[in-house]
């Protein structure tokens, strides 16, 4: 039987191109009343520091035109707590699914901090991966976003590669000029590989109120609304760093979202804000990209990077309903 | 609390009860087994055929074989909701949450201000069967006369008692549901072992409840809140409820609520 589903991104062989993108998965254990954790080619974690998180005030979260904006602040039981509490429990769950985990600081120096705590607990914690969520506010420096200083981004993804043996994915931010610049930055940093893209700022304002609807005024788009932003800075990555892994993220609702990602030269997708809606939009997808590739006797790994391609013909539709 | 599952199931009706408040009904999976207090999630089948996010709703009622939902036209989704054609298909996840817990009493007070009225049919249903004795009573306010659900027409058995009032005065006692509570009752005595008090509205009203409720001495109330949520069932992490004494700071409204102790969050 071909194995039509399975991937490889950089060090990671999965079983199949579907994760869960940190923040919409809690620690992995969240989703298990609706199926298997060992469905995954793997999962995110949520964002862990070293110290538990509380997080923003009320209102956390406000729709938008196909999507949402959220503004949670980085909650997060710690990364003592995790290892406690969760790690045991998803380990015994997950199968082949990979576990990643995603780590934050509130300065270079505290992601060096947090990437040696995992290295320390590895042999407990079983990771697959880290991957470094460079978008929180650099609280020393006064709030500047890490993943959109290049200076700080460096320096956050060098203490993390220097801590650390793991494999190091770099989840970017697209509220940059030009992504590129700071894909190349994480692989000159040493960096397995990337993912994107992080959510957009974007802000709602209560009309009758006149004041913004989210506690701290701003926060991160996310949802269908995005996809051709992610779609987009993927394909100029994989375009201008051709052998740089890259975890796609950004608005994945279906299969076909999925496969966009693919085609623009993802190696395998995180699926995000579409399960906090649809709980079983992972299951759906997988199913929904078997099915395609049956249907045209092909692999995912034989789709990636394709529309790339222009010397090749572009292939008659086949119905697969 | 629940564990919840995925339904995709067709709109069975829709009916209009007062302005801008209507009932949803789908007919019940036999597998779906919910108590008053659980929530769903609902939103469109198909992606992209209605608001991006689902929208908690509490279960309104259980009968013939149907799921009963009383929804208010507040916002964008609830007003998509009552346009949508009879067998329309519609996500539901659930039932979530933690459920009302009623203790034995011979007096079950509800408190019900607005669209707060939701979980209440149910909770009276369940509680006639459970406690046949006992005596239901619904305060139920409303802002004026035309908002006021007609509801001792659909459902006279359920309350031996029903107290209306309109912040205007157009109907019932005129004033807020709480302070037709604190002319009526509390003068005769809300510390009263014999009744159990259940809340449900918006925050303004809850909060002056909590308030009086704990002036008077009264313990083990059950409140259902409200609050934004994305998934509901515990990874969004929107919905927040300040808990009193602070450690943590917050606790979920979806996992922990929605039903809680009112002397529980830091109003």
């Amino acid at each position: 039987m071909v194995d039509r589903l399975a991937t490889t991104c950089g060090p990671l062989e999965l079983a199949n191109p579907v994760l869960a993108a940190s923040g919409t998965f809690g620690y992995g254990d969240s989703f298990e009343r609706f199926w298997p954790l060992s469905t995954l080619g793997g999962f995110v974690t949520k964002t862990l520091f070293v110290a538990p998180r509380d997080g923003n005030p009320a209102p956390r979260i406000a729709e938008t035109g196909a999507g949402m904006l959220n503004s949670i602040g980085l909650a997060n039981v710690g990364w003592d707590a995790f290892v406690r509490e969760k790690a045991p429990r998803v380990n015994a769950l997950r199968g082949s699914a990979r576990l990643i985990v995603n780590i934050a600081g509130n300065s270079p120096e505290e992601f060096g901090a947090i990437a040696a705590r995992v290295e320390a607990d590895r042999a407990s914690v079983g990771g697959d991966a880290v991957e470094v969520n460079v978008s929180c506010p650099n609280v020393k420096e006064g709030g500047t976003n890490i993943g959109c200083d290049p200076r700080q981004f460096r320096d956050a993804v060098r203490r993390v590669r220097a801590a650390t043996t793991l494999p190091v994915f770099v989840k970017l931010s697209p509220n940059v000029a030009d992504v590129v610049p700071f894909a190349r930055a994480a692989a000159d940093e040493g960096a397995d590989g990337v993912s994107l893209i992080n959510t957009l700022y974007g802000m709602q304002i209560d009309t009758d109120r006149r004041r913004p609807v989210l506690g701290t005024g701003s926060g991160g788009l996310s949802g269908p609304a995005i996809l051709p932003v992610g779609v987009h800075w993927v394909f100029k990555v994989r375009a201008a760093l051709p052998e740089l892994p890259i975890l796609g993220i950004g608005g994945i609702a279906t299969w076909k979202d999925a496969l966009q990602y693919l085609m623009a030269g993802a190696q395998a997708v995180q699926v995000g804000s579409a399960s906090f809606v649809n709980p079983d939009a992972c299951p759906e997808i997988l199913a929904g990209l078997e099915r395609w590739c049956r249907a045209r006797e092909t692999t995912i790994r034989a789709v990636i990077g394709t529309a790339h391609r222009a010397d090749e013909r572009a292939e008659e539709p086949v119905w697969t309903g | 609390m629940s564990r919840g599952a995925v339904w995709t199931l067709p709109l069975a009706g829709v009916e209009d009860v007062a302005a801008g408040t209507y009932w949803l009904r789908f007919e019940r999976p036999a597998a779906v087994r919910c108590d008053p207090g659980h929530f769903f999630m609902l939103s469109a089948a198909a992606q992209g055929g209605g608001p991006f996010l689902g929208r908690p709703l509490s279960i309104g009622d259980v009968r013939d074989g149907a799921l009963w939902f009383l929804v208010r036209a507040l916002g964008r989704a609830t007003a998509w909701l009552r346009t949508l054609p009879v067998g329309t298909p519609l996500r539901l996840v659930g039932p979530l949450g933690r459920p009302f817990d009623p203790p034995s009493r011979s007096v079950h007070r509800m408190v019900a201000g607005g669209i707060g009225l939701a979980p209440f049919f149910y909770l009276a249903r369940r509680l006639r069967e459970a406690q046949p004795g006992s005596r239901i009573e619904l305060f139920y306010g409303e802002r004026s006369a035309e908002a006021h659900a007609p509801l001792a027409a659909w459902e006279p058995a359920l309350f031996d008692r029903i107290e209306r009032s309109t912040d205007d005065g157009s109907l019932g006692v005129a004033g807020t549901v709480v302070d037709v509570l604190a002319d009526r009752v509390a003068a005769r005595g809300s510390t009263d072992d014999a009744v159990a008090w259940y809340g449900c509205g918006p925050e303004p009203m809850l909060r002056a409840l909590a308030r009086r409720l704990e002036a008077a001495g009264v313990e083990g109330a059950q409140f259902s809140l409200e609050e934004r949520m994305a998934c509901g069932f515990g990874v969004c992490q929107a919905c927040i409820v300040p808990n009193r004494g602070g450690r943590p700071r917050y606790r979920l409204l979806c996992v922990d609520g929605p039903v809680m102790d009112p002397r529980q969050v830091a109003w």
